[in-house]
C-alpha cells in the first residue's frame, strides 16, 4: 500500500472533459420519490397542482381559481369540480463531498475521483433545471457552493470543485448534523465519502436519512485501501490525526486486513439498509465515467 | 560433551542484545496512509502488537538468534569424547625399539604410533592428565605427570625411534610405580606389539593396546658367535644365524667382513618363510695388534624386500687368546684336576693349602688369574686373583656362617647368566647331599637357587671377586656330567676375561667392566665417530650410558699402572660391538595380541583411541547458513 499517491498528470486534467458531458447530455437524475420543489419544474410532484398533466377532481371551494373549473362535469352532474393537475416542481440534489485528509490519498486519488462524480452528477442534475448544491465538509461543515439551477451554473460549479482543497480531519456526525439543519428536508442527498471516521459513520447515516430526502451514498476507496500490497515491518501513520500504528506485515496479516475491510464495507451496506440509503461501494480504480454511466445507471440513481 | 572455553557463553548476551535491538524497532519503515482505522482493528483482532506474538511471527529475529546460539556454541568448542574421569592419569607407552623404524607407506611405525600418542594427548580430559614413558629394552618416562597437553605432546615430538631390543617388563613396571600414586590410571601400549611376554604378578591398571604397523617382508641376523675350532690352532670359526620371519622366501648374500674388506661370502637362495639358515665362517684367527684390526662384521643384503636395516649387520671382536693361569688348591681331587686340565687357554697348577699359603705371600707378578679352591678356603681372600670355590666358603664375606642345609632342592637358577648359558642344574635336584644355603648380599649374585637363598653366588669382597658353590660337587653325580666341564670353562672365562670373542652387547645396555684404580676418564668413540668423555667410576671402572646406536664402540684410556718405554702411561683401548641381534625385532610382523603378566590384552587399534570430535566447525557452517537465510529473508521482505 502506498499512502499518498504522488499527484499525476490527471490532477491538472479538467474534472470532465467533452466527451463525458456530450454523453451525459440527455441523463437526469431519478428519484424514487414524488419530490416537492420551491418553482415549477419539469419534474413531476406528489402535490397536485395546474400544471397540463390533469390528475384528479376535487370539490370547488370559494377562492378557487375559475379557469380550472371542469364545466364537463358541472354540465352532467350540476356540481362545480375543479381539475387538478400533477405539478410539474423542480428537484433539489445535495452533494454532500467529504473532503477530509483521508480522501487526499490513494491512486487514483479518492478526492479527486468524489469531485469527478460530484461534477458528473451536478452536471446531469442542472441540465433537467434542478436544483444543485455542493457541501463540501471535514471536520466541519465547509462553505458549500449554494444551489444554482440551470445548466449556464454548470461550469461555474465544476469550476469551482476543480478548486476546492482538501481539508483536515473527519467527523461525519457534526458536519452532517450542521448539513441537515441548515438545509430544507426534501430533495436527492448524494454522500460521497470513504467514511473513515473514527467515531463511526452510523450516526451520521441516521441524521440524513432522517430526512424526507432521497439519500444515496457514494462509498469511496481506493485500491490501496482495498487490496495493501506493502510487507514488512512498518509505521503507518494517520494523516488525519497523525496517530501511529506499527505492524509486522505478513501475508497471513495482509488477509485479516482484507477480511477487516470487508466487514466495514458490510457494516456500510446493512447501515444504509436499515436507514433507507442506498449504497453504492466503489473503488477509485473503476473509471468515474463508467461509474456514473454504467454503474449509477444501472441502479436507476440516473436514467 | 566437553566445553573447552566455556568462557565464550557470556557471549550468549548477544541475544537479548538483540532482542532489546528487536524492541526498538531500529529499522521500521514509516507509510503515510488515509487512516489507521482499519488496521488498528487488525492489530486489535490479531493481537500482532503483542512483543510474544510478534517473536513468533518474525522468521528473521528466530534465524538472528539461532545464528548467535550457533555462534557462541562454536565459540564454545564443545567435542564429544571418551568418558572422562576426573584425576584420572593416561600412561602412554611409546615404543621405541628397532622394529618401530620400519617403514610402511612414507613413515615408520614409531611415527604412526606417536601420532596416535598425540591423538591420545589432544583427547586427555580437562581434568585428567597424562605422562609418556617410551621403552625399548629399558624404560623411562620422557615426561612428568601433567595435565598440560603441550608439555606431553612436546615430549612425544622430541622422541626419535631407536634400535634397541623390546622389553615390555621394564615400561609395565615404571607404570605401575606411577599409577600407584595416582587416583586412577588407564595405560595404553603404542607398539607393534614385537616383544617377550612379560610374566610379571598382573598389572593393578587397566590396559589398552593399540597396534601400529603391518606384515612385511624382512630377514635380518638373529645370531653371531665366534669359537676358536678346536684342537685346531690359529683358526677361528665364526657362526651366524639368519632368520626370515616373513611370508616370501627371502634370498641374499651373508658376508664376513675384516676390517673393511670382505673375508668371506656366502650366497642363500632363499631362506623358506620362517625358517633360519645357520652358517659358519672358518678363517684365521685375526692377528692384527689393534683391537680396531679384529673386528668382523657380519652383514646380510636381501635381494628382495626388507623392512628393517638394522637387522642386516652385526659385529662380532676376536680377542687374542689369553693364556689364564689357574691354581688348583685343595686336596687331590682328580676329577676336578682332569676337568681343569681340558679347559682352552690355560695353565693349571696344582697345589695343597700350604703351598698355595706361600706363594701367595711371594712375588705379586707370579700370582694366577684364577684360583679354584677346593673344600679348603684360605684365611683370607688374596687381592688379586679370582676365586672359585668348590664346597668352601670364601673368608669374612658372609658372616656369620650361613645355614646348612641337608638335601637343599634345586629350585631355579639364572638362565641369562653368560656363566649359565651352557649349563643345565636339573639333574642335580636331589643328589646333594648338604649345602650352605647362601644369603643375598651387596654385588652378589645367585647362580642357583634352593629354598632360602643360593647354593651359587657370585660374590664381591674389596679388591677380589669369585663364585661360590656352596656343596662339594665331588659329592654328587654332577662332574660325570657335560654340564660340569661347560661350568668350569665358564667360570674361569668369567672369573679371568678369558673370552675369545666378545660378542658386544644389545642396543639400550650399558658397557660395564672394571677398571684400574687411578683412571679418571675413558673416552669413548660411537660408531658414527662421535666422540665423548665418560668419567671413570669411584673404584675407576667404566660404566656407559644406554646404548643408542649399533655398531662397534672403542672405549679408551690411559692405565696408571703400565708405562711406555718413553715413561708414558700406556693407553689401552678395546672395543664392544652393538648388535641388534633379536629375533622379537626381526620378526616384524605386528601383533595382535600381547601376553602381560599373563593376560592377553587385545588390540584396540587406532580406533580405539578415545576419539575426540570437534563441533564447532559444524556449528560455524550452520551459523553461516543461517545467516544467509536471514539475509534472504530480510531482503525479500
Amino acid at each position: 500500500m502506498s499512502g499518498l499517491a504522488p499527484l499525476d498528470n490527471a490532477a491538472r486534467q479538467p474534472l470532465l472533459d467533452e466527451d463525458f458531458l456530450a454523453r451525459v447530455e440527455r441523463l437526469s437524475l431519478l428519484s424514487r420519490a414524488t419530490l416537492t420543489g420551491r418553482i415549477r419544474g419539469t419534474r413531476r410532484s406528489r402535490r397536485r397542482g395546474f400544471s397540463t398533466e390533469f390528475a384528479d377532481h376535487r370539490d370547488y371551494v370559494p377562492g378557487d381559481d375559475l379557469r380550472y373549473l371542469d364545466w364537463n362535469i358541472f354540465g352532467r352532474l350540476d356540481r362545480l369540480f375543479i381539475k387538478l393537475f400533477e405539478e410539474e416542481e423542480d428537484l433539489t440534489v445535495c452533494l454532500l463531498l467529504d473532503r477530509s485528509l483521508s480522501m487526499d490519498t490513494g491512486s487514483p486519488n479518492k478526492f479527486r475521483y468524489a469531485r469527478q462524480v460530484a461534477a458528473a452528477l451536478a452536471y446531469i442534475a442542472l441540465g433537467t433545471d434542478d436544483r444543485v448544491g455542493v457541501y463540501p465538509f471535514d471536520g466541519s461543515m465547509g462553505a458549500p457552493f449554494k444551489p444554482v439551477r440551470g445548466r449556464r451554473n454548470a461550469l461555474r460549479l465544476i469550476r469551482w470543485l476543480a478548486d476546492l482543497e482538501p481539508g483536515s480531519g473527519t467527523n461525519l456526525v457534526e458536519s452532517l448534523t450542521s448539513f441537515a439543519s441548515a438545509t430544507p428536508g426534501r430533495g436527492v442527498v448524494i454522500l460521497i465519502s470513504d467514511l473513515l471516521d473514527p467515531a463511526g459513520y452510523t450516526d451520521a447515516l441516521r441524521v440524513i436519512a432522517g430526512r424526507k430526502a432521497d439519500v444515496h451514498l457514494i462509498h469511496v476507496l481506493s485500491p490501496q485501501e482495498l487490496d495493501p500490497t506493502v510487507a514488512g515491518d512498518v509505521r503507518l501513520l494517520d494523516l488525519e490525526d497523525g496517530g501511529a500504528v506499527e505492524v509486522s506485515i505478513n501475508p497471513r496479516i495482509l488477509a485479516t486486513y482484507r477480511r477487516t475491510v470487508e466487514e466495514f464495507r458490510e457494516g456500510v451496506r446493512q447501515a444504509c439498509s436499515r436507514f433507507s440509503i442506498t449504497p453504492i461501494l466503489t473503488s477509485t480504480e473503476l473509471p468515474f465515467d463508467t461509474l456514473v454511466l454504467d454503474y449509477l445507471r444501472s441502479r436507476r440513481i440516473i436514467g | 560433551m566437553t566445553w573447552l572455553a566455556p568462557s565464550m557463553a557470556w557471549f550468549g548476551l548477544l541475544a537479548p542484545l538483540v532482542l532489546l535491538f528487536w524492541f526498538l524497532k531500529i529499522k521500521r519503515r514509516e507509510i503515510p496512509i488515509s487512516s489507521t482505522l482499519l488496521w488498528s482493528r487488525v492489530i486489535e483482532d490479531k493481537r500482532v502488537n503483542s512483543p510474544l506474538q510478534r517473536l513468533r511471527r518474525s522468521l528473521v529475529l528466530l534465524l538472528q538468534l539461532l545464528v548467535i546460539t550457533c555462534a557462541v556454541l562454536a565459540l564454545m568448542e564443545p567435542e564429544r569424547r571418551g568418558e572422562e574421569v576426573f584425576g584420572r592419569v593416561h600412561i602412554l607407552l611409546l615404543d621405541t625399539s628397532a622394529s618401530m623404524g620400519v617403514e610402511e607407506g612414507g613413515r615408520t611405525r614409531f611415527e604412526r604410533a606417536r601420532e596416535l600418542a598425540l591423538e591420545r594427548v589432544e583427547a586427555i580430559g580437562s581434568n585428567e592428565r597424562g605422562v609418556v614413558i617410551t621403552f625399548d629394552h629399558g624404560a623411562r618416562a620422557v615426561s612428568p605427570v601433567t595435565a598440560d597437553r603441550a608439555v606431553l605432546a612436546r615430549a612425544l615430538r622430541s622422541l626419535r625411534p631407536g634400535v634397541g631390543r623390546t622389553r615390555i617388563g621394564p615400561a609395565i613396571e615404571l607404570a605401575v610405580s606411577i599409577a600407584d600414586q595416582q587416583r586412577e590410571a588407564v595405560g595404553v601400549v603404542l607398539s607393534d606389539g614385537r616383544f617377550e611376554a612379560w610374566d610379571g604378578e598382573g598389572i593393578p591398571l587397566p590396559l589398552d593396546f593399540v597396534s601400529v604397523g603391518r606384515e612385511a617382508a624382512n630377514s635380518g641376523i638373529t645370531a653371531l658367535s665366534a669359537r676358536a675350532e678346536l684342537g685346531v690352532e690359529g683358526v677361528l670359526r665364526v657362526f651366524a644365524e639368519v632368520r626370515n620371519p616373513g611370508p616370501d622366501p627371502a634370498p641374499g648374500t651373508l658376508a664376513l667382513r675384516l676390517g673393511d674388506s670382505p673375508v668371506r661370502v656366502s650366497r642363500n637362495d632363499g631362506i623358506p618363510p620362517g625358517e633360519r639358515w645357520s652358517h659358519s665362517f672358518e678363517l684365521s684367527t685375526p692377528s692384527g695388534t689393534t683391537p680396531e684390526a679384529r673386528v668382523l662384521e657380519v652383514a646380510w643384503t636381501p635381494e628382495g624386500a626388507d623392512a628393517l636395516a638394522a637387522d642386516d649387520a652385526a659385529w662380532i671382536v676376536v680377542e687374542p687368546p689369553p693364556v689364564l693361569r689357574v691354581w688348583k688348591v685343595g686336596p687331590p681331587n682328580f676329577v676336578l684336576e682332569d676337568a681343569l686340565a681340558v679347559l682352552p687357554s690355560t695353565r693349571l697348577e696344582t697345589l695343597d693349602a700350604e703351598a698355595a699359603r706361600e706363594r701367595l705371600e711371594g712375588d705379586a707378578e707370579e700370582l694366577p688369574d684364577v684360583i679354584v679352591w677346593d673344600r679348603v678356603s684360605p684365611d683370607a681372600l688374596p687381592e688379586g686373583p679370582s676365586h672359585l670355590l668348590l664346597g668352601a666358603l670364601p673368608p669374612g664375606v658372609w658372616e656369620p656362617e650361613p645355614e646348612r642345609m641337608t638335601a637343599p632342592p634345586v629350585i631355579t637358577w639364572d638362565r641369562e647368566h653368560p656363566l649359565n648359558r651352557f649349563v643345565s642344574y636339573s639333574s642335580l635336584d636331589g643328589e646333594i647331599p648338604e649345602g650352605w644355603v647362601l644369603p643375598d648380599r651387596p654385588g652378589s649374585e645367585s647362580l642357583l637357587d634352593t629354598r632360602g637363598g643360593g647354593l651359587i653366588r657370585t660374590f664381591r669382597a674389596a679388591r677380589s671377586r669369585g663364585i661360590v658353590v656352596g656343596f662339594d660337587p665331588v659329592r654328587t653325580r654332577w662332574p660325570l656330567r657335560t654340564s660340569f666341564p661347560f661350568f668350569l670353562q665358564g667360570a674361569v672365562t668369567f672369573l679371568g676375561r678369558s673370552a675369545e670373542a666378545t660378542e658386544g652387547v644389545r642396543p639400550g645396555e650399558r658397557i660395564v667392566f672394571d677398571g684400574v684404580e687411578g683412571v679418571e676418564e675413558y673416552r669413548v668413540t660411537e660408531p658414527d665417530g662421535v666422540i665423548s668423555i665418560v668419567p671413570a667410576t669411584a673404584d675407576g671402572g667404566f660404566r656407559s650410558a644406554e646404548l643408542g646406536k649399533l655398531g662397534p664402540y672403542i672405549i679408551e684410556w690411559e692405565d696408571p699402572d703400565r708405562r711406555s718405554e718413553q715413561g708414558e702411561p700406556l693407553r689401552r683401548k678395546r672395543i664392544v660391538p652393538v648388535s641388534l641381534l633379536s629375533l622379537e625385532e626381526s620378526a616384524i610382523r605386528p601383533a595382535s595380541v600381547i601376553d602381560i603378566a599373563g593376560t592377553a590384552v587385545e588390540e584396540r587399534g587406532s580406533g580405539g583411541v578415545i576419539s575426540r570430535r570437534s563441533f564447532w566447525p559444524l556449528l560455524l557452517a550452520l551459523g553461516v547458513t543461517l545467516l544467509m537465510g536471514e539475509w534472504f529473508l530480510y531482503h525479500r521482505r
